[in-house]
């Protein structure tokens, strides 16, 4: 039982790092292959944006809420816009954008380059002389590490918006206080320390969408489970790997 | 010329061959006849490198895939056309994208180039028109064909067809096997097909070989597989349930 499950973790460990390498070998080869990169930029930004937006909004109104909630008997009203500006570009930002694009872009790579796997479509590419690492994994993971800071930084916006509109319209906060609240203390680690880790949470989707694509079988079946796979481990390892980002970084 | 050299491959505990030889002339048509599950499209991977024997050699024009490289396959690759049993288009891609990929890939030419290359083989499976439409909107023979124009697109040496005429109706299958004959006389392709149908064997083979128990147990023109008395070879061809081969449902 143990040993089975042993090498079961060590059979994915070495499959995850089989199409790390075929990604990032492939790497190099970006300039000529700009139209393929462009396309999965536009794919991938396009089909989150309106999530982002929306989920954005949300989460910036709701931690000016309990900012100010939690704060307000002991704590000067400047202070709220800095809180939030702070929980933004620290840790909501990056680790919420990059939960609802893995969600929404882990999964759709993992079904698209799942059913290319049971159709045979891969081998087709294969037979063709195309290298799949080129053609389906480098521009994947490539274009999660570059889309991914572009949405953080427009959601961290929109969740700073969303925050000064609660604080200005809904507490009474005047909008001078809050902006003076966002600028007191800034300290820019902690905006290219959020954006970090968006550039490690973007290569994590597109590395998890297409390994567990490239692992699905048999059927309609297999390409669900894949992307159900490629959704949870994304996720996961966002998680995991935002503790350890933060140690480093800050 | 390509060369199956004592082939072993095997899934697990599934051994799907067992030391297979065969030897596939220049401009020759073989068909591989079997039961569905016998290893045929197994075969046809192995072939183009795309599944690694455990023991044994596939040789591709006096090189053998043995330990060569990556881009060395590649390069061999090209030299092979395959033509799958699902067709395998690229959904993403519209008809003359999937014909033109290679050479969008290889050799980036210029997209009116490759229109040219592309209604051209289109002409040749008997498909005009079609070159901007999506695999989504053709019917099976259509998909069948579109695969037919993409594996001799870039004019390959050799092409295999994994099960040709599986889910066409009798008459539409007939004319892709029409279709293998005329491409094969016009282009002087070496064909190596993989089936179960035993009548479009018999109209597109110059030999027939009969994969049973992960090893050839016949191999012959398809005038020797009518007066054959191996038994295993006389229950294939007659379709019955009752004899010597067993498995499957």
């Amino acid at each position: 039982m143990i040993i089975t499950a042993i090498k079961s973790f060590l059979s994915y460990v070495g499959g995850v790092f089989i199409i790390l390498i075929e990604g990032v070998k492939n790497f190099h080869r970006a300039p000529k292959s700009y139209k393929l990169i462009l396309s999965q930029i536009l794919s991938m930004g396009i089909s989150s944006l309106p999530i982002v937006i929306l989920v954005s909004v949300f989460a910036g109104m709701v931690t000016a809420y309990q900012a100010v909630f939690q704060t307000k008997a002991y704590v000067p009203e400047l202070y709220v816009g800095m809180g939030v500006a702070k929980a933004v570009l620290i840790e909501l930002g990056p680790m919420l954008t990059g939960l609802i694009v893995a969600g929404r872009v882990s999964s759709s790579i993992a079904a698209e380059l799942g059913t290319m796997r049971v159709t045979e479509q891969i081998d087709a590419l294969e037979i063709m002389g195309i290298d799949p690492g080129r053609y389906l994994v480098m521009p994947r993971i490539f274009a999660g590490i570059i889309i991914l800071p572009v949405l953080t930084i427009i959601a961290e916006s929109i969740m700073i918006f969303g925050g000064m509109l609660v604080t200005v319209l809904d507490i009474d906060i005047s909008l001078s206080i809050f902006l003076r609240g966002v600028r007191t203390n800034f300290v820019a680690l902690e905006l290219w320390g959020g954006l970090i880790k968006s550039v490690i949470f973007g290569f994590l989707i597109g590395l998890m969408g297409c390994y567990h694509g490239f692992r699905a079988k048999g059927g309609a079946e297999g390409v669900g489970q894949a992307t159900t796979r490629a959704v949870v481990s994304s996720m996961v390892l966002i998680l995991i790997s935002d503790y350890f980002i933060a140690k480093w970084v800050f | 010329m390509i060369g199956l050299k004592g082939l072993w491959i095997s899934f697990g505990d599934n051994e799907v061959l067992k030391g297979l030889d065969l030897n596939i002339e220049e401009g020759e048509t073989v068909v591989v006849i079997g039961q569905s599950g016998c290893g045929k499209s197994v075969l046809l991977k192995t072939i183009v490198g795309l599944i690694s024997p455990d023991e044994g050699e596939v040789i591709i024009d006096n090189i053998s895939l043995k330990n060569i490289s990556r881009r060395e396959l590649y390069e061999i690759r090209k030299k092979i056309g395959m033509v799958f049993q699902s067709s395998a288009l690229f959904d993403s891609l519209s008809v003359w994208e999937n014909i033109g990929l290679g050479f969008i890939e290889h050799f980036r030419m210029p997209r009116k180039e490759i229109m040219r290359i592309t209604r051209e083989k289109l002409m040749l499976v008997g498909l005009p028109d079609v070159e901007d439409k999506y695999p989504a909107e053709l019917s099976g023979g259509m998909k069948k064909r579109v695969g037919i124009a993409r594996a001799i697109a870039m004019d390959p040496d050799f092409v295999l067809y994994d099960e040709p005429t599986a889910g066409l109706d009798p008459i539409i299958a007939d004319r892709i096997n029409n279709l293998i004959i005329e491409l094969q006389k016009k282009l002087k392709i070496t064909t190596i097909a993989v089936t179960h149908d035993i009548i479009s064997a018999y109209k597109i083979a110059d030999r027939i070989a009969m994969l049973y128990d992960g090893k050839i147990i016949f191999d012959g023109t398809p005038e020797e597989v009518q007066s054959t008395d191996n038994p295993y070879v006389q229950q294939f061809i007659a379709g019955e349930g009752e004899g010597p081969i067993s498995g499957g449902i």
